[in-house]
């Protein structure tokens, strides 16, 4: 989490003095960076052939309604972290798309490269083959800027920086690495292989790992938690939300890849706890990542961290 | 949740699949032969892994026709669902289909 933020706080003096000016140039830069952020959080996906087969066999309501539920999600994420610093949601949407479009486009071309999409395919197929991409690849385009890139100084100004958001950066972080792993075949393998005992082991040791990572980050920046809280305070108001938020993420992304189809209750419930496993430790690492650097400012001035923190007082009530 | 896998945990502890295959509907296939569609129940409390279904057209105690079609899972207390391809048309003699083995996953 500390090498996260360090990069965003290295180039942090560099751009944040001329964000005012937005040059095409810099615009380009940003695109760049979308780019960059596309590749490496969606290689992983354009690189396993489940995904492909997705492409073709996935039922459309279901990759339809991926689609547009991927709308509000990257309208939401640009909101918070984008390609510039948004304070308007119209600026935001605007982000979302041109994200959406790094990941159709970046898809597209890798998936080319593959010989994963020729000419002679019918459209169905190739369109379903981006489509099924394009969703981990705009997040990444979205998420990619902040880690490669600035644009995160005005965050704790952003008046939606509360409880709310964290919980939304924790869901985000959850579908990012559920989108990874709930195609993968693996996912439903394990939870065969599991006998209920190691589910109940899973669910625990899913709940410390994430109270852990709360406890910690937030015991960094010295406010949100401070040493006379108890600590089933962080539980309650951080770990057991972002696990239930990590389990219905995993439930949709099982769900949304055929992965429970003819399984009945308790299998369902069974992949849905081996998936939530990753998905509670990408919740809080990108949900303590965001926090780190609009919350907790661990790498700026004193004065900006007290700002920081008297604004985030203040968004508590 | 935890309730619910505890409970399952106590009473699931040693099973085993059991596998059943019930026959949906037969009809003749589009591409030509005919389409035998049915249904693999695991009632156990074990996931089976690649059930190989078998199915045999039979006409007295000779087997005429035998296809034979493998699921890579049928989960625990689950169903699956698959169709055979026959050549001969199953309806007019004796049709065997039955799961003939499976792996643990």
């Amino acid at each position: 989490m500390q090498n996260a933020g360090a990069g965003p706080a290295g180039s942090r003096d560099n751009s944040g003095r001329s964000k005012d000016t937005a040059t095409p140039a810099k615009f380009l830069v940003g695109i760049g960076r979308g780019v960059g952020g596309a590749l490496l959080f969606a290689l992983p996906m354009l690189m396993t052939m489940e995904m492909w087969a997705f492409g073709v066999t996935m039922d459309r309501w279901r990759l339809v309604l991926l689609l547009l539920l991927a709308l509000p999600l990257l309208i939401g994420i640009s909101h918070r972290i984008g390609f510039e610093e948004t304070f308007s949601w119209k600026v935001a949407g605007r982000d979302a798309m041109i994200a959406y479009g790094i990941g159709i486009v970046t898809s597209a071309v890798i998936l080319s490269l593959f010989k994963l999409l020729m000419g002679d395919m019918p459209a169905q197929e190739i369109t379903g083959k981006i489509a099924v991409q394009a969703i981990p690849a705009s997040i990444g385009a979205l998420l990619g800027r902040s880690q490669f890139g600035s644009g995160k100084d005005d965050a704790d100004d952003d008046p939606k920086a509360g409880y709310g958001s964290e919980l939304f950066m924790m869901a985000v972080g959850a579908l990012f690495l559920n989108l990874n792993m709930a195609p993968t075949e693996e996912m439903i393998l394990i939870s065969y292989k599991m006998t209920p005992w190691h589910a109940l082991a899973t669910i625990l040791i899913s709940i410390t790992l994430m109270h852990a990572f709360v406890y910690a980050v937030s015991f960094k920046g010295g406010h949100e938690l401070s040493s006379n809280t108890p600590w089933w305070h962080a539980l309650v108001r951080f770990t057991l939300p972002g696990y239930v938020i990590a389990l219905v993420i995993s439930l949709y992304s099982l769900w949304s890849f055929e992965r429970l189809d003819g399984a009945s209750f308790t299998p369902a419930i069974m992949a849905m706890i081996v998936l939530a496993f990753p998905g509670a430790i990408g919740a809080c690492l990108r949900g303590s990542s965001c926090e780190e650097t609009s919350w907790l400012t661990p790498h700026r001035s004193n004065q900006t961290a007290a700002r920081s923190v008297a604004a985030r007082i203040g968004s508590n009530g | 949740m935890i309730g619910w896998i505890s409970y399952h945990a106590v009473v699931s502890s040693g099973g085993a699949p059991e596998l059943s295959v019930r026959i949906i509907r037969q009809q003749p296939a589009p591409g030509g032969g005919y389409e035998v569609s049915f249904t693999v129940e695991n009632k156990g409390t074990r996931t089976a892994a690649a059930v190989p279904v078998k199915g045999d057209v039979m006409d007295g105690d000779s087997v005429i026709e035998t296809q034979e079609i493998t699921f890579d899972y049928v989960p625990a207390l689950s169903a699956a669902t698959g169709a055979l391809l026959f050549k001969t048309d199953p309806s007019t003699h004796q049709l065997d289909i039955r799961a003939s083995g499976y792996t643990d996953p």
